[in-house]
């Protein structure tokens, strides 16, 4: 049940889950359009910098990260105070929680979409993106302290993002939201689209038919954005040689070793368990 | 009010500015005039009477400007001509003293009805170039770049900016860029601890050669850096998007309601955009620095 005293949706997932492809959909539902990758109507990110310094009043890169950190709910706050739609949708790769602090509280949520992948697919995927090897991708989503953008010796469009590992991230939004949250398995866009793009347009509460879905999911194809980007990079990841790359489910078969993917197991397991990711063998079921 | 009992005088912006604080980053003024500011140590208060701001460091109204840095002190800029600075219980003075060179002396110059903007003016073949950009876009990077290749560089991260006689003129602020510690690195250039904007952060005041300080510079030309554009092309705005871009990349846009100054600072972007060419290039950071400082003079150098 959506928070209708507040703004914020917030389309909430660790990175590589298929957040963008879930932003592009809703753009190409709420335009009737197939939309431009690097001109969407959903692009808002709540680690913009820009966004920061207009709601702190201040340059961010002035101060260090931990001195603004205190105000950031206010910030956010006062964001959706300035504007005045009904409701804001904007992408989250934050943990809910930093430092024992919540980020996004149930006051300022309209409501929260979380999109969760099943992390022996994201690895590669992280990798590429990155430009990092396979063991490095695999630190990052077992570690409690991975976070985006975080060096401290350059600044970023983005301020820094904690992200922790794949299940750390998951728990925070489900012990703050758990009353008021759609959970969407990455999973289940690929083999059930119909049905899964049109959990979140409702939840959302975007008016829709059966065909405008249909449509909006087709003009969101995998191979459409692939075209896309052929023709013009991501402009929100300039580096990456192929953001959109094959989505597949079970691809990691073919991408990590079993070794790894019983790291993965061994620092996620309550959570994978959990999300019928693996049984109680631990036999991964993805 | 009299001045002349302070230890330094300093001339950021074409402002005169005195002071018993010792700035080594700013250029001292040798002449005989009274100062027009007065910057010192006193008490702050913790809020202001009739605050139009809604931010959380920060509150202004038509004549002051009260900022509240955390771990570092309040600092209130005042009617234009007064900066006091109140450092908070155990902290240290140098970056106390430092953390009042970026926004605080940006809203000097608005009480003072320059037009701010966010970048530097560097000169290319003797014409002022302005630089601006969103944060993080590079432009103290190529203005360091510039710098570099012997392209005298006049101001950076704020610029204090007039329209005087139909003409765009830029006045010098501090021989300073404002660089991260990895823009040094693929520069090649060395910083001192003692350079540092806080001692708890990798970014740097690094000096640059100060011998063009003195004179206002006329501005052609303001290149705003954008992603929404290859790396490295250009492209000429015309009409209403040289306004928009201009009006964009003013210092810290949102303190212009607070400070009642919104109408004023229309009617003067919309004069400057009228006096100066205002080109987008592409930065996505996909080219290195240098390549991009090439690209740049010989653009400039045509244009």
């Amino acid at each position: 049940m959506l928070n209708t005293n507040a703004k914020f949706i917030w389309l909430a997932s660790y990175p590589k889950s298929g957040n963008t492809w879930v932003r592009i959909f809703l753009s190409a539902l709420l335009t009737g359009k197939e939309p431009d990758i690097n001109n969407l109507e959903t692009n808002l990110i709540i680690s913009n910098r820009q966004l920061i310094d207009s709601t702190l009043g201040f340059s961010s890169s002035d101060i260090p990260d931990d001195d603004y950190l205190p105000y950031r709910t206010q910030m956010y706050e006062a964001y959706a105070r300035a504007h005045k739609q009904e409701y804001i949708l904007c992408k989250v790769h934050d943990a809910c929680t930093l430092k024992g602090k919540v980020l996004f509280t149930p006051a300022i949520t309209r409501g929260t979409v979380y999109i969760l992948r099943n992390p022996f697919d994201m690895v590669a995927s992280t990798a590429n993106h990155h430009n990092v090897s396979i063991e490095q991708a695999l630190d990052y989503i077992c570690s409690s302290d991975h976070a985006l953008a975080n060096r401290r010796t350059k600044l970023n469009s983005q301020v820094s993002q904690h992200m922790g590992t794949w299940s750390q991230h998951l728990q925070s939004w489900e012990n703050v939201h758990h009353q008021n949250m759609l959970l969407v398995k990455y999973e289940d866009l690929v083999n059930n689209s119909q049905q899964a793009f049109s959990r979140i347009a409702a939840y959302i509460n975007i008016p829709h038919t059966d065909a405008e879905v249909a449509q909006a999911i087709a003009n969101a194809a995998f191979q459409k954005l692939q075209n896309q980007e052929q023709k013009s990079a991501l402009r929100m990841a300039p580096h990456v040689k192929q953001f959109f790359r094959s989505g597949k489910v079970g691809g990691w078969r073919n991408e990590i070793t079993t070794d790894q993917a019983t790291r993965i197991i061994d620092c996620n397991y309550d959570a994978l368990l959990k999300y019928g990711y693996i049984d109680n063998a631990g036999n991964i079921l993805v | 009010m009299s001045t002349a009992n302070f230890k330094y005088k300093y001339r950021v912006g074409g402002i005169t500015i005195a002071s018993d604080i010792h700035y080594p980053e700013l250029i001292l003024d040798n002449s005989l005039e009274g100062a027009e500011v007065v910057l010192a140590f006193g008490d702050v208060p913790e809020t202001l009477n009739n605050n139009r701001a809604d931010f959380p460091i920060v509150e202004a109204n038509e004549e002051n400007y009260l900022l509240k840095i955390p771990r570092a002190g309040r600092y209130l800029v005042n009617r234009g001509n007064r900066i006091t600075i109140q450092p908070e219980n155990g902290a240290a003075l140098e970056d106390v003293r430092k953390q009042s060179l970026t926004a605080v002396l940006a809203m000097l110059g608005y009480q003072r009805n320059y037009i701010m903007m966010h970048g530097g003016v560097v000169m290319i073949d003797g014409r002022g170039v302005l630089i601006t950009g969103i944060s993080a876009m590079g432009k103290s990077a190529l203005l360091a770049a510039l710098s570099q290749k012997g392209c005298p560089v006049i101001s950076d991260d704020i610029s204090y900016i007039k329209v005087i006689n139909k003409k765009v003129i830029a006045f010098p602020s501090f021989p300073r860029i404002m660089l991260w510690k990895d823009s040094l690195r693929k520069l090649k250039l060395d910083a001192e601890e003692r350079q540092k904007l806080r001692a708890d952060m990798e970014k740097y005041f690094y000096p640059v050669n100060d011998s063009v300080f003195h004179e206002p510079v006329m501005v052609n030309t303001v290149c705003a850096l954008a992603s929404s554009i290859g790396c490295g092309l250009f492209k000429t705005l015309s009409g209403l998007e040289k306004t928009t871009h201009l009006r964009d990349n003013l210092f810290h846009p949102w303190m212009l309601g607070p400070m009642g100054k919104s109408g004023y600072y229309a009617s003067q972007v919309l004069n400057m955009a009228s006096l100066v060419d205002v080109v987008l290039l592409g930065n996505d950071q996909t080219k290195s620095i240098e390549e991009l400082a090439e690209l740049f003079i010989e653009k400039m150098r045509h244009a």
